[in-house]
């Protein structure tokens, strides 16, 4: 073995993706299903879609494409981030990290000037939040729809 | 009818669809991508304004999805700016979202023109895509990405490159010119995929830009 010079170099392996969920009532409602299926449009459907498969490839959660890491006002200190969403409207979804290259989406909302759609989009995330914590949720994954 | 059928049923039918469709991806890919060689630089945003004659604020406008419509020309004066080509082309669906699912931001690297072997000394590049031919038997042979195997950036101490790649160039010419007209074409049929190296065919005469080399097997 001392002869051996041959090196072989192992690549390391592949880091694992992101998972994501959305927030889901333990009474069974499901705030951000709902959301994507009758509230947004079908290109900020797209749109998301695309975000999600491209940042669930993305190691480092800060080199992530469309996100606010730091949000301001309410969410100031809560490690609330926020995925922008383009569209007709400027749509937007907030989400928290849960584990382990886990994040949940707790929120979906838009905004048009200063006009929040739902109006109370950030006192619920907050609610939300705090219910992820109590760990009186359920969470369904959610994969990018149109994988081969 | 699952939602990928509903997706595909409604891409056949509606123009407009289609559009989102295909601007949703390239809002997210396009932006990625500079991302993705502005960190691969190791450059902040203010550095890479400065470099392209931008504002701070116009490259964060640009890596942030759906904030910025690109233009072929915002395109080109990027590629620039990184010293990258582009290649804007019309592809199958299927190959669009192929491109999609495979991408990657963190192992998004292109070459650039500094490094560029192929580009900058394709007689060079020619000749390590030999060498791993030689070497790697002829499974390997036809393979475009042979060269870029054995891609090595190129030490500082080459430059200028356009003079050694002319001289380069010279030789080639002269190598070309002395080849007997009547030989048959620089083509060497390679034994099928299955084959062994035993089985390559033997090059009596020396031909194309080996010559010089001894690249006869």
């Amino acid at each position: 073995m001392t002869n051996h010079k041959k090196v072989i170099i192992l690549p390391s392996p592949p880091a694992p993706q992101w998972s994501f969920f959305d927030f889901v009532y333990l009474g069974g409602r499901e705030p951000i299903g709902d959301w994507y299926e009758n509230e947004i449009s079908d290109r900020a459907r797209f749109s998301f879609n695309a975000l999600l498969k491209n940042n669930e490839k993305i190691n480092n959660h800060l080199e992530w494409s469309g996100v606010d890491k730091q949000m301001q006002g309410e969410l100031k200190g809560h490690q609330v981030w926020q995925w922008k969403i383009s569209g007709e409207v400027q749509y937007r979804i907030l989400g928290v990290f849960a584990g382990l290259k886990k994040a949940v989406f707790l929120m979906g909302y838009h905004h048009k000037g200063n006009v929040y759609t739902p109006s109370n989009a950030i006192q619920t995330t907050l609610e939300r939040t705090k219910l992820l914590d109590q760990g009186a949720c359920r969470l369904n994954e959610r994969k990018a729809q149109d994988s081969l | 009818m699952s939602e990928r059928h509903k997706i595909v049923s409604r891409l056949i039918t509606d123009r407009e669809y289609r559009a989102d469709y295909i601007r949703a991806k390239l809002e997210v890919l396009i932006p990625s991508q500079l991302r993705a060689m502005r960190l691969r630089q190791d450059k902040t945003q203010p550095e890479l304004a400065q470099m392209a004659g931008m504002k701070q604020s116009r490259i964060s406008a640009m890596e942030t999805p759906g904030k910025v419509n690109f233009n072929l020309d915002t395109l080109v004066r990027m590629a620039a700016t990184h010293k990258v080509g582009l290649a804007v082309e019309f592809v199958p669906f299927s190959e669009m979202l192929g491109r999609e699912n495979e991408y990657s931001q963190d192992s998004f690297n292109v070459t650039r023109l500094d490094d560029d072997v192929e580009f900058l000394q394709p007689a060079r590049a020619l000749r390590v895509s030999r060498r791993v031919r030689r070497n790697r038997g002829p499974r390997y042979a036809r393979s475009s990405s042979a060269s870029r195997i054995f891609q090595v950036p190129i030490a500082a101490a080459h430059s200028p490159y356009l003079p050694h790649v002319r001289q380069e160039r010279t030789q080639l010419r002269l190598q070309f010119e002395a080849m007997p007209k009547s030989e048959p074409a620089n083509l060497i049929v390679m034994p099928s995929r299955s084959g062994s190296v035993s089985n390559l065919p033997i090059q009596k005469t020396a031909v194309g830009a080996g010559a010089s080399y001894g690249n006869t097997y």
